[in-house]
């Protein structure tokens, strides 16, 4: 009987011993919405035949992973989530350089954030509002147009947005600020807007939800993500700013050391092409395909369409945490 | 007699020479991604430690070490010599092991061939050590402790360990003035570290408020149905995390059901400072109410009926007996829920709005800034408020009112509460489980209609869906809490047991330790393990058994705690008396200690099982794709805006709990057929 | 392992100490108890006789000295090999258990054959007069029978020596005393070395073939229930065993065995155990009933009574005399009780005295 016990409590410290399967597997980070992740992991599956273990993390949570696991990589593929996470990991050396055989299909404007080939961009989204009308037209208030309209004292406490210190959307939205206004007046403007602000969430997404449940009018979201919302049946309408707006480049990265490269490359490669990029849509993923041949989903609006700023990703990359400290400092702590 | 001395010296000759044939095949060390399986498979033995002679050199010498071992258990010597001897020789062998782990690269991970070497050895002293009566007890005791003490060691101090060092330690070198520098330049310190405190402060008076409301009416109340009001109060201890936040939304938010839809109202408070402590005050004062209970039912009765026959009324006797004994309860259920409240996740992340708190901050340093120094300069702070609050607890207060946290039922029919007290207790409560009872029904009805706030349509597509996608990770959760529950609530009991009936060097912190994972937040323990456990020589990350690691050190307390209490309950001289009837110590554990002390078993296995089905802050950096957990896919549904299935998979949380409790129960008390309340 | 622990054995303490830090428990204590006697230990509560029980059991380990059961030494081997069983004060009988479970239990630890565990139990209840109770649960049955359980659960292994711990001070005087007999005509029909602790001197003289009695850690005295009543060596056990009057008197002369004592105004002969100095004042023992009550003016030293109780068997006074305050139990005027304030003389009887120190 001892040593039953003797011999269970080394079978405790015994690692697991990994049973590993013949089948050809590949595993996906993906730091978009699930419904996203899980489409792109069942199509795969169904049309290749090969395995996807996936695991929908944020783009900060799978940074993390990324760095906790370099000494062994657990992940082959890192799929969307904004460029800054994805550029600091290719920076890094966690992620690999790879380029795709159907590079060339892929919109020149949005392949290469960076310039330097270390991120590949696979979709776009542009920066909005999603706007309860139904709340608004109850208020008697209208439909703002665009930033500046941001600032009207009658929208006091129905804005939202995400926290800039835990956001991706939420950084975009300072940058954009600063693309379009110049760094100091860009922080006038976002303590003017933190004056109607309603409360800053932690994900970027999460306004939105709040903006389709009548929380708040307006949230400041990816207009992808509002299109998806106004189609689950939130009362909600995009908004493209007028003035120009700030837009992400989601990200596929073929991770460094990763167990399966070669099964991550024919996935890369796959997850480029226009029939995925397509059907994307089919789950209500209404980002911008970056394939030059993919169609834009009917409901989505195209890139060309929206007024966009001249946005660097080098010089967000550079100066991300300095303006995060920055509006933490001179625009968080005001009251409001 | 001189036969079971053979019977041992047995045992140590035949251990060492199947462990010796085992590592010729087993390999001591593989890369980090390559398992024992696999390179058995492949018929690969680069790793054994004959290979490795000359790349670990200390451990090749503990080959020669086991076979010196098993000649000398068969060789005719002195008992005492031979006691010497082998003290020396497993002593040797655990330096030389160790010496060896500290010089391999992290490359390389220790693998079945290493375990089992080091436990051989530890077994090794386990047996002469109880043999030479240093340790009181059989070998099973010395051999529990010492392999506790090791895996306490590794699994707890250690991951702490390596948070204080990459706080300190800045490319290489040590700078201490780091921990000051990073918390200083980061704007948000002071701000989260005031509203920490002032949250944690609110809850802890609020749930001890209630927790005292509730155990009042429950065992001195004349109130007919106060049974019923412990089963309600108790609901939200089996709750995953987000439901109470999500439940707040539903119901208080702007659009909120009771506040927009009842009342009419445009409210912000939902998001910040109150709804954390709503939230919060909902899910601790059940744990309060635990502790309170226990005590007000130990009280005795005798005291104030003797303040009656004194001529005292009723209310005054209630305020001068009751209220000072209630006092270090009181204290105990305050600084539990300080603690609780300050490593609560879940509730901060979903309601925490611009209220930013050290738990959530710490995460956030590392998903919204990517900076893992800061997370551990932050988690530092949050550990020491924590730690602090416990040591508090646990030597100011704890020893006074600790024995009746789970304290059996009791003898005596108690005296009901002044009248005026009474009634307003139970108005009190009653309001509190219509809340408690209406939030939970939000929930549940959230996950049956299309939209809730905007489209209340019945409909069932939200569980579809779960049957859909859900399934995976719902299944890798019930297996991992079904599997951990069991270990942990064993390990919890043994400690009980061993810290209770055994006098050891370093028991005070033996206990202290393996009492600490309480006061660890869970987030410090998810970054602790993942800094420690990716990286040679001790490997787990990716696996689901860090999880299941990871599960039973952050929940093993609670076993400890009921099963500490039940055994003071039980006459140690059964022990005693089984053990002079010849039964081993763990024969008597098995015949006489383990079915005395069912209850406590039950509530380890429940807490267990429940804190593994509900854990979030610990596990969200150790998931994987292959071992994606019930709640951080809800979060990640949460985030996502489908609140629909989110509340779906809550729900189905919240039913699978409670059958797997009934399961328990069903099975922990089976075969009681005896009553086994006699007075011994 | 051995399948019975048959034979007993005698058992030899060696220097015994044990400290719970920095209290000395038990100091420097030898002793022998031989093979199929029945020892008591006696003391006041804290002298360390139950640390003694549990250290020859092995549920205490001595912090110096040595054990030996039957010459083999003892003293570090774990109390589940020592073959040695144990009756509880409380009984410890297993709550979740019945009669017959209790009883089986070591033999089922043994890996007995179940039939064979079905014969020994019965023998060992019908020895203990509980036939027919197997299937009672541990909490059914009386103090008397729960003791008797106990009993049978520790005499069915046929242990080397077997302790008992105070196993009769849960029971009221009556059965108690029915008990001691029981116990020990058991004791005495198996031949067990038995090692018996009690604080209660009256348990002690009945049933002890030896008894050592225990004074603040240490031996104060070892010697056979009549030895130690009628001739204790100290002020201690003279007054822990029995009632007794010490008395101040002056040592004469040494004769032999025998000391010359001036006490109260007689001179008389008195045995000693360790051999006192002429001239010196010393103490003398006389018990109760040792002391004649005889009107005033026979022989003898005088005094007054003080208290005066009828007590049934015999009459209890308490005389004051010159010698202080005696007391005397008076078994031969029955029913005539003197008053109190009478002046009474007072003798002692031949052979009754001893010196103490």
């Amino acid at each position: 009987m001892k040593r039953i016990i003797v011999i269970s409590l080394i079978l405790l410290m015994l690692p697991v011993f990994a049973v590993i399967g013949q089948q050809k597997e590949v595993n996906l980070y993906g730091s978009a919405e699930v419904r996203t992740i899980e489409y792109l992991a069942q199509q795969y599956e169904k049309e290749t035949g090969v395995r996807v273990n996936w695991i929908r993390l944020s783009s900060g949570e799978t940074l993390a992973k990324l760095r906790a696991e370099s000494a062994n990589p657990q992940g082959d593929v890192w799929w969307g989530g904004t460029t800054d996470p994805h550029s600091i990991a290719a920076l890094e050396g966690l992620t690999e350089d790879y380029k795709p055989s159907i590079y060339d299909e892929i919109d020149p404007r949005f392949r290469d954030p960076l310039g330097n080939g270390s991120v590949i961009g696979v979709y776009v989204g542009a920066l909005g509002f999603s706007v309860n009308k139904k709340l608004l037209d109850k208020m008697g208030l209208p439909v703002p147009k665009g930033w500046e309209d941001l600032l009207d004292p009658r929208y006091k406490g129905l804005i939202g947005v995400a926290n800039i210190n835990t956001s991706g959307t939420a950084l975009t939205t300072l940058a954009t600020q600063i693309f379009r206004l110049g760094e100091d007046e860009g922080m006038e403007y976002m303590k003017k807007l933190h004056a109607n602000i309603s409360n800053y969430t932690k994900s970027g997404s999460a306004p939105g939800i709040l903006a389709g449940r009548g929380e708040i009018a307006i949230a400041i979201i990816f207009l992808h993500d509002s299109i998806y919302h106004a189609e689950q049946g939130y009362p909600v309408i995009p908004v493209a700013p007028v003035e120009g707006t700030g837009f992400e480049i989601g990200a596929v990265n073929l991770i460094a050391g990763a167990p399966n490269p070669e099964e991550a490359k024919k996935f890369i490669d796959w997850v480029i092409s226009a029939k995925t990029q397509e059907g994307l849509g089919s789950v209500g993923s209404y980002q911008i395909p970056t394939n030059i041949n993919a169609k834009v989903p009917d409901v989505a609006i195209p890139i060309d369409e929206v007024n966009t700023v001249d946005y660097d990703f080098n010089w967000v990359a550079e100066n991300g945490t300095r303006i995060m400290d920055r509006w933490t400092r001179e625009v968080f702590v005001l009251p409001r | 007699m001189i036969s079971s001395a053979i019977k041992k010296e047995q045992f140590i000759w035949i251990g060492s020479i199947v462990v010796f044939m085992l590592l010729v095949v087993l390999p001591f060390y593989a890369p980090l991604n390559q398992g024992t399986a696999e390179l058995l498979t492949e018929g690969d033995f680069s790793g054994t430690l004959w290979n490795v002679r000359y790349e670990a050199p200390a451990a090749a010498l503990l080959l020669p070490l086991l076979l010196i071992s098993a000649i000398l258990a068969m060789s005719p010597i002195r008992k005492k010599l031979k006691l010497r001897l082998f003290l020396a020789i497993s002593l040797l062998g655990i330096t030389l092991f160790l010496v060896q782990v500290v010089l391999l690269t992290p490359e390389l991970k220790l693998t079945s061939g290493a375990f089992i070497l080091f436990f051989t050895f530890l077994t090794l002293l386990a047996l002469t050590l109880s043999r030479m009566g240093i340790i009181r007890g059989d070998s099973f005791i010395s051999g529990s402790i010492l392999s506790i003490s090791v895996l306490l060691v590794i699994f707890i101090l250690f991951p702490l360990l390596v948070i204080l060092v990459r706080s300190v330690v800045v490319e290489g070198s040590l700078k201490p003035g780091n921990f000051i520098r990073t918390l200083t330049a980061y704007p948000s310190t002071m701000r989260i570290l005031k509203n920490s405190i002032l949250m944690a402060g609110t809850v802890g008076v609020l749930s001890t408020i209630i927790g005292l409301a509730f155990a009042l009416v429950v065992e001195r109340s004349r109130f007919r149905l106060r049974q019923f009001m412990r089963a309600f109060s108790l609901l939200p201890i089996i709750t995953p995390p987000f439901v109470i936040g999500l439940a707040i939304i539903f119901m208080f938010g702007r659009a909120g059901w009771f506040t927009s839809g009842i009342l009419g109202l445009r409210v912000n408070f939902v998001f910040g400072y109150f709804g954390i402590v709503l939230a919060q005050t909902l899910s601790f004062a059940p744990m309060a109410f635990l502790i309170l209970s226990g005590v007000i039912r130990s009280l005795d009765s005798a005291l104030e009926e003797a303040s009656y026959t004194l001529g005292s009324s009723r209310w005054h006797s209630f305020k001068t007996i009751i209220w000072p004994l209630l006092r270090p309860g009181l204290a105990n259920a305050f600084l539990l829920s300080v603690i609780e409240s300050l490593a609560d996740f879940g509730n901060p992340i979903l309601l925490g709005g611009d209220f930013d708190v050290l738990a959530t901050s710490i995460y956030l340093a590392i998903v919204g800034r990517y900076d893992e120094m800061l997370a551990a300069c932050l988690g530092l702070v949050l550990l020491s408020i924590t730690l602090t609050t416990f040591i508090i607890q646990r030597y100011w207060v704890g020893n006074r009112s600790y024995v009746t946290v789970t304290g059996k039922p009791s003898r005596n029919r108690l005296l009901p509460l002044p009248k005026g007290l009474d009634y307003t207790l139970v108005g009190g409560t009653i309001l509190w489980v219509v809340l408690t009872v209406t939030l939970y029904g939000s929930v549940i009805t959230g996950s049956f209609v299309k939209l809730w706030g905007i489209n209340y349509e019945f409909t069932l597509q939200h569980y579809k869906y779960f049957l859909e996608v859900g399934l995976e990770s719902y299944f890798t959760t019930l297996k991992l809490a079904a599997i951990s529950a069991p270990i942990t609530a064993t390990m919890g009991l043994m400690v009980a047991y061993l810290v209770s009936r055994y006098t050891f060097f370093g028991k005070k912190t033996f206990e202290f330790t393996s009492m600490l994972s309480f006061a660890i937040p869970g987030t410090i323990v998810g970054i602790g393990y993942v800094m420690t456990f990716n990286t040679g020589p001790l490997f787990f990350a990716g696996t689901a058994m860090i999880l299941i690691i990871c599960f039973v050190f952050r929940n093993m307390p609670v076993g400890i705690r009921s099963g500490m209490a039940a055994l003071q309950q039980i006459d140690v001289s059964l022990e005693e008396a089984s053990i002079t009837l010849g039964a081993s110590n763990f024969y008597t554990l098995r015949k006489v200690v383990l079915p005395l002390i069912k209850p406590a078993i039950f509530s380890g296995l429940v807490f267990a099982f429940v804190r593994s089905m509900t854990a979030i802050s610990a596990v969200i950096f150790l998931v994987t794709a292959k071992t994606k957990l019930a709640t951080t896919v809800i979060l990640g549904r949460i985030e996502g805006g489908k609140l629909g299935i989110a509340t779906a998979y809550c729900t189905v949380l919240i039913v699978t709990m409670m059958i797997a409790i009934g399961i328990m129960y069903f099975f922990t008390n089976r075969t009681s057929k005896q009553n086994n309340a006699v007075a011994v | 392992m051995d399948e019975t622990m048959t034979g007993t054995a005698d058992l030899r303490f060696e220097n015994i100490t044990k400290k719970f830090g920095n209290v000395t428990a038990v100091n420097d204590v030898s002793f022998q108890i031989d093979h199929g006697k029945l020892v008591t230990l006696l003391g006041p509560s804290g002298c360390g006789k139950t640390t003694i029980l549990r250290m020859i059991a092995g549920l205490e380990v001595p912090t110096s000295g040595k054990i030996y059961l039957g010459g083999e030494d003892i003293t570090d081997m774990p109390p589940n090999e020592r073959k040695i069983t144990m009756v509880f004060q409380s009984y410890a009988l297993f709550p979740h258990m019945n009669v017959y479970q209790n009883i089986s239990y070591g033999l089922k630890v043994k890996k007995w054959k179940k039939d064979r565990i079905q014969v020994a139990v019965k023998e060992a209840l019908d020895v203990v007069g509980l036939k027919g109770l197997e299937m009672r649960g541990a909490s059914e049955l009386s103090g008397g029978q729960q003791q008797r359980v106990a009993l049978a659960r520790a005499l069915v292994l046929k242990p080397k020596v077997l302790l008992f711990d105070e196993p009769l001070s849960n029971l009221d005087a009556k059965l108690r005393n029915r008990m001691r007999g029981e116990i020990r005509n058991l004791q005495k029909d198996l031949g067990i070395t038995s090692v018996y602790v009690t604080h209660d001197q009256s348990e002690a003289l009945a049933i002890a073939d030896r008894i050592v009695v225990m004074d603040n850690s240490i031996i104060s005295q070892i010697g056979g229930p009549v030895e130690l009543y009628t001739r204790p060596e100290n002020n201690f056990v003279a007054d822990f065993i029995g009632e007794a009057n010490i008395v101040e008197g002056e040592l004469l002369k040494v004769e032999g065995d025998l000391a010359l004592i001036k006490l109260g105004g007689m001179q008389l002969k008195v045995p000693y155990s360790s051999r006192p100095e002429a001239g010196t004042p010393v103490r003398v023992m006389i018990r109760p009933e040792d002391i004649l009550i005889q009107p005033e003016g026979k022989t003898g030293i005088t005094g007054k009574i003080e208290f005066a109780m009828y007590q049934g068997a015999m009459n209890d006074y308490t005389v004051v005399t010159e010698m202080g305050e005696l007391r005397i139990n008076d078994y031969e005027t029955k029913g005539v009780v003197k008053v109190r304030g009478t002046k009474v003389s007072l003798s002692f009887r031949e052979d009754s005295l001893f010196i103490v120190h």
